[in-house]
This record gives C-alpha cells, sequence and structure tokens, in this order.
C-alpha cells in the first residue's frame, strides 16, 4: 500500500476525534526547526468549517477492541492500515517545513496491547524531538491501560497528552465500550495531571528540570451516542476542570458511521446541541459560571432557541439592569452582548471616562442584545424593556433567525423542514424518540434516571 | 497645506517631524503614490531624513507609550486610505493627554487608529498559518501571498525563528517586496524577484499527500462552507496548496 493510501485511510479513522487545537503551551526552537505559541496557530479550515491547525492521524487502525460508536471497532468492514515511524517522521517533518501544520497529534487503536500501541507511539516522538530536532507541537493520546512508565516517559516528549472519556456515563460505557473499564479511562488522567503539577513543582525549584505536557492534558465526549442528559453532561466537564485541571473538554456530536441496535438511529448530528455544549463550556472556563446555573434537574438541556447566557439572563431578570459605569466585572461577563474582550475594554475605558452607549457600541458591545441588560449613566437603552417575553423575542430574532426559510404556511411538510433547516435541530432530535424500531431498544438499556450514576464519583479519586 | 510624502514610514514620520516644527497649516499628509496635484491645494514635498524620524519614534514611545507606536506602526501599514491624518490627529491626542489613550477604547480618534491596527493584527494573525512554502531546487522553501495590508514586515520574524534552519523567501507579489532568509541573517526588501527555480522534484509528492489529507479530514455529515470562509476568506485561497485544483 502507497503512502497517500495509507494517509487516506488513517485519516478518515482520526477525524472523528475534534481537538486541533496548538495552544496552551510555549516551545522554543533550539538550534533545530519548529516552535509554538500558547495562543496556536491555525492553518486551514477543511470543508466542515472545522480548524486544521495539526496532523491528526491514527498510527493504526487495527484495533482489538470492539467499541459500538467507533468507526474503527474491530467487526466493523473498514480499510485497515498502519504508518511505520519512519513515515509518520516524514509527513510531519516535510509538512511542517512547508507550513502546512503546527505539529502532530497522533493517536492510535490498540494495536496488539495498550503497552505495544504506546511504546510504538512513544518511539515516534522521541525521534522526532532528539534525532530530527522538531519543537513544533506534539499532542499524543495516552492509551488506557498502557504501562505507567511508558505515559511518563511519553509525557516529557509532548506539548499535549489526551485520554478520551467519549462516553458521558458509567451505563453508557458498560453498553457501547464494553472492553474499556471506566477506571482504566480515568487512572491515566488521573496519572498525567498528578504528573503535570509535580513538574511544575520541580521547575520552581530547579530551573532546568524538564516540563511533564506543557500545554495541559484534554479529553472528548461524545453528545448524543447516549441518553445523557446536557446537565450530566456539564456536570462531568466542571468536574473535569475541577479535579483533573484539565485544559479542554471537547465536545464531538454524534456522527453514526456505524449501524447497531444499541446505537440511536440519527438522522444528521446534534450540531446545535453540541454547539450550546461549547458555548456553556465556555461559560464555566471563562465567566466564572457554574454548571448548576445554567440547567437543572427540572430544567436538564439546553435550549434549542436561545444559547446558555441568554437564556440564564432571561431567567434571571430581576439582577438587571446593571449600570455598565459602577457594575463588577464579573457582573460585566453575564451580560448578553459583552464578552470576555469588550469586558476588559470597558473596564479599561471607565478609568478614563465615563461611558455612553456610544461608546460601548465602538468598544464592540452588541447593543441589540446587551440593550436589555445594562444602563449607562442611569439611563437605558432605546430598545430597553424589561418584559419577559419582549426580551426574550428580541434576543431570538437578533441570532439564529433561520435565513432563508422560503415556505409558506400551511404546506410544510415535516420532512422538508428537516431537510433544509438548520436551526431546527432539535427537530431531529425529536424525531429520534419517535423512530422506528431501534430507538426503544436503545432506551431500553438506560431505564435509570440520568443525573448521579455519572462517572464523576470516580472523579473525586 | 498638504504634506507629500514618499509612502514609506520614515518619511511619513519626517512629515510629521516638519508639522511639529515648521509650524504651518497642514491640513493633510498624503502619500506621493496616491497623491494626484491639482491647482487649489498648496502642497510641499517631504523628503526622508532618519534623524528626524527616530526622533518623532522616540517622543511617541517615551510621551505616549509602546503600545502606542505599534497601533500606529500597524495602523500606517494597513495601507487604508486616510490613515495619514487619522494618525496625525492620534498622535496630537497621545502627546495631550500620553498613555491614557491606550485607554480611550471607546473615543473615535482612537477607534480610527485602533481598527485598522487590529485588522492588521488579524491578518497577521491568519498569515502565520495561512502561508505556504514550497520547496524549490537548490533548497530554497519559497512562498508567495497577496496579503490586504503591509505585513511583511510583521509576520516575517515569525517565520526566522520557526524556520531558523531552513533557507526561505516570502513574497509579496502584490507589493513587489520581499524577505529572504539564509539560515543567518534576513533581508527585508522592495525587490520583484524573477527567475525563480524550478520546483525540487520531490515537491509535488508532498503537495499531492497534503492535498489528500485536506480531502479526507473533513468530515462529510457536517460540510459547512460558510462556516469555512468566515474563518478563511475565499481571496487568500489562490495561494493554498490544498485549494489548488488537481
Amino acid at each position: 500500500m502507497d503512502l497517500n493510501e495509507k494517509l487516506g485511510i488513517l485519516a478518515d479513522a482520526a477525524k472523528y476525534d475534534v481537538s486541533c487545537s496548538s495552544s496552551g503551551g510555549t516551545r522554543k526552537n533550539k538550534n533545530g526547526v519548529g516552535d509554538s505559541h500558547a495562543c496556536g496557530i491555525c492553518h486551514t479550515w477543511a470543508d466542515d468549517g472545522r480548524c486544521v491547525s495539526l496532523l491528526k492521524i491514527l498510527l493504526s487502525n487495527e484495533c482489538i477492541y470492539d467499541c459500538v460508536y467507533c468507526i474503527n471497532r474491530s467487526s466493523n468492514d473498514v480499510p485497515r492500515a498502519s504508518f511505520t515511524a519512519e513515515e509518520v517522521i516524514e509527513l510531519t517533518m516535510n509538512f511542517y517545513r512547508r507550513n502546512y501544520i503546527e505539529g502532530l497529534f497522533l493517536s492510535s487503536a490498540v494495536l496488539k496491547n495498550p503497552s505495544h500501541t504506546m511504546e510504538l507511539m512513544l518511539e515516534i516522538v522521541k525521534k522526532l524531538r532528539t534525532q530530527h530536532k522538531f519543537f513544533g507541537y506534539i499532542h499524543i493520546k495516552a492509551i488506557p491501560g498502557a504501562d505507567e512508565r511508558l505515559i511518563n516517559e511519553a509525557g516529557m516528549y509532548v506539548d499535549r497528552m489526551s485520554v478520551n472519556i467519549e462516553l458521558p456515563s458509567d451505563k453508557g460505557l458498560e453498553v457501547l465500550a464494553p472492553q474499556k473499564p471506566k477506571k482504566a479511562l480515568l487512572k491515566p488522567m488521573h496519572q498525567i495531571s498528578n504528573k503535570i503539577i509535580e513538574s511544575k513543582e520541580n521547575k520552581r525549584l530547579f530551573k532546568k528540570s524538564e516540563s511533564f505536557v506543557p500545554a495541559g492534558q484534554s479529553t472528548q465526549l461524545i453528545v448524543g451516542a447516549t441518553p445523557d442528559k446536557d446537565l450530566s453532561i456539564l456536570k462531568l466537564s466542571e468536574a473535569l476542570y475541577s479535579n483533573f485541571n484539565l485544559k479542554r473538554v471537547y465536545y464531538s456530536a454524534f456522527v453514526p458511521t456505524v449501524t447497531d441496535p444499541r446505537l440511536p438511529a440519527l438522522i444528521k448530528p446534534p450540531l446545535l446541541r453540541e454547539h450550546r455544549l461549547y458555548q456553556a463550556d465556555w461559560l464555566l472556563r471563562f465567566y466564572g459560571f457554574e454548571a448548576d446555573e445554567l440547567l437543572s434537574k427540572t430544567n436538564p438541556n439546553f435550549n434549542p432557541e436561545l444559547d446558555p447566557k441568554a437564556d440564564w439572563a432571561l431567567r434571571n431578570l430581576h439582577l438587571f439592569p446593571i449600570e455598565v459605569n459602577s457594575a463588577e466585572y464579573e457582573m460585566l461577563l453575564r451580560v448578553p452582548g459583552i464578552g470576555v474582550k469588550s469586558a476588559q475594554r470597558i473596564i479599561a475605558a471607565r478609568r478614563v471616562g465615563r461611558l455612553t452607549f456610544d461608546n460601548l457600541k465602538r468598544i464592540g458591545v452588541v447593543l441589540k442584545r446587551a440593550g436589555h441588560f445594562v444602563t449607562c449613566q442611569g439611563k437605558t437603552y432605546e430598545s430597553y424593556s424589561s418584559n419577559e417575553a419582549i426580551v426574550k423575542d428580541s434576543l431570538i430574532s437578533a441570532k439564529l433567525q433561520p435565513k432563508s426559510k422560503k415556505s409558506v404556511a400551511g404546506q410544510m411538510s415535516l420532512f422538508s423542514f428537516v431537510n433544509d433547516s438548520e436551526a431546527d435541530e432539535s427537530l431531529s432530535e425529536f424525531l429520534l424518540t419517535e423512530s422506528p424500531s431501534n430507538s426503544r431498544q436503545w432506551l431500553s438499556y438506560f431505564n435509570q434516571p440520568q443525573d448521579g450514576r455519572l462517572l464523576l464519583s470516580d472523579i473525586h479519586l | 497645506m498638504i504634506y507629500i510624502y514618499d509612502g514609506t514610514w520614515d518619511c511619513f514620520l519626517t512629515a510629521i517631524h516638519h508639522y511639529y516644527y515648521d509650524k504651518q497649516d497642514v491640513s493633510n499628509i498624503e502619500s506621493s503614490l496616491c497623491y494626484k496635484p491639482n491647482l487649489i491645494d498648496e502642497y510641499r514635498t517631504i523628503t526622508t531624513d532618519i534623524i528626524k524620524a527616530k526622533a518623532v519614534e522616540e517622543a511617541i514611545l517615551h510621551k505616549i507609550s509602546a503600545e502606542s507606536l505599534e497601533n500606529i506602526q500597524r495602523c500606517f501599514f494597513s495601507e487604508i486610505e486616510g490613515r495619514e491624518i487619522w494618525i496625525l490627529k492620534y498622535i496630537r491626542m497621545g502627546f495631550k493627554i500620553g498613555s491614557r489613550i491606550d485607554s480611550m477604547l471607546g473615543d473615535k480618534t482612537v477607534l480610527d487608529v485602533l481598527i485598522p491596527a487590529r485588522k492588521v493584527g488579524l491578518e497577521c494573525h491568519r498569515m502565520l498559518g495561512l502561508i505556504r512554502f514550497e520547496l524549490l531546487e537548490g533548497g530554497i522553501y519559497y512562498s508567495k501571498i497577496q496579503p490586504d495590508h503591509n505585513i511583511i514586515s510583521f509576520i516575517s520574524p515569525h517565520f526566522k525563528n520557526r524556520f531558523s534552519d531552513q533557507n526561505w523567501i516570502i513574497h509579496d507579489t502584490k507589493r513587489k517586496i520581499a524577505s529572504l532568509y539564509n539560515t543567518k541573517k534576513m533581508l527585508l526588501s522592495y525587490m520583484d524577484l524573477s527567475n525563480i527555480p524550478e520546483l525540487h522534484s520531490d515537491e509535488l509528492k508532498f503537495q499531492a499527500l497534503w492535498k489528500n489529507y485536506y480531502k479526507h479530514i473533513a468530515i462529510k455529515n457536517r460540510i459547512n462552507p460558510k462556516l469555512q470562509k468566515n474563518f478563511m476568506p475565499k481571496r487568500y485561497w489562490k495561494n493554498l496548496t490544498e485549494k489548488k485544483p488537481d
């Protein structure tokens, strides 16, 4: 098999892993080639609109496991291939020198056994760093179940390491990934997190000591392959951030690549739901929100019409309006239409003068949204209203209004609607529970309430 | 009175120096590259004086701030029409109020400079990723760009650090400027490169591999050309290896 063909197979096998960022760490070029910056650099955008920053490939897709949701499951009929170490290195170096990529993201199916796979991956990153003097970004997967020493050694060469949890609940793992014990997933995450803390401590004591996984660790959760609610997923992310110091949790809308009675019959991947989770994730990391503020047991899923922040603000209208010239930074961040950048600019700008709505507009605040929640020197914005229904309407029309819905009332069939509308992702989820045969079978695996029985209990190791 | 300068940064700063010391009633500063003389305007042509230019640079740095100097530079190299008068107004304000100007993010005079500066910053960051090198005979990595703004001087140092062990050329064919690096020194100058060597014999193989990878990495169920073009406007595609037809 020639290299081109292999590359196609192993890129196909890797593309459902969403992470492709090259951010979080800085590495200097020490008489070789390459460096990396904390902000990361995207090099291109694929036809699905996702950024390509790293050469994201599997070392091999010949897997011994048979996880139901995975395209590389052993019982799936797909072409199989494995790279040699030299091939991976040749591709990485040549792509990097032409500025196609920011580095390498190497993952692998489990070949023979976890330790054997980890050893092959370690060999590649070690050679890249030492023989080829490559200082670009490297992200590798830690293979759950691999020898601890191998993971520790690999961590000394790479920038980021990740273990994918994939399924956000115990039950999900049990049903869909029977060969992957969840303890084996959490163990390496715990180990990596401890090593990172230890290496930071060492760095403080001895300036010269090498850093372990300087850009931190990340993980991925698949959304929509199990009936887990948004609340469960978000609570899990929150626990991962606070207990394992994760840099990122990625969410991947489930794309049905294989059919199985244990999988839901999705018409299309739940992209809107994935989008909402990312929005909420940002609110957890940069806006000081907690999962429980955004969702609750009585309201466990995101509103398809409104983003989580607007939804929160609407439920808490009694806290608004706030005065832009005196409100705390934390409160400014909670205003729909004000992001981290504009909140920081407001803080800086009001030190040298009082702000008006005109100033806010120039700063970059979206007044169409923020106008309902702030006052400037005691004055309200022209479109201000404290009526919940009016605010809701204007928040919805300021965003997410399907742009080209050319339909005549009464003539809209359910299916034409599903086909052309992006805004109504929720509808395809609705169809899912109504769809015949396998959804009932699928749901029967999950007869218990979806709140407590998460991986959460195990994270507090 | 209109001051005419030759389009370069140093000459522009010289004009600013004259503005402050000659005490003439100046209504605008314009580049000779776009200014069309007419009978009504009174104008004066400024010639570059490095000492005067450096003095203005120092004054901005010390009387306003390093951040302001950077913003002014970026705004200047945005090549957006009207930038000279915006910068002049900004500098006048800066000399009055000092570094407080960096916080006045809702002020029109400040934003006239800041917004072009941000545009340049955005394009610089984009370009760090979107530049594509081709390996030529003789071991030179060559890249052709046509950016909206004149950003070559801002982005070249990045590649000097990153590809410090390879020979490379970044060639802005729109402005006929190139930066050249020979693993020791970097040179940036106006030049129209001709006689570019042939592609290296391995080059097409790696281009094909990259195109193949690019094609495979997209998830078919999620095709989203609008999102793609948002991040990567179509005008940049002509220099992207992965977007070139086979």
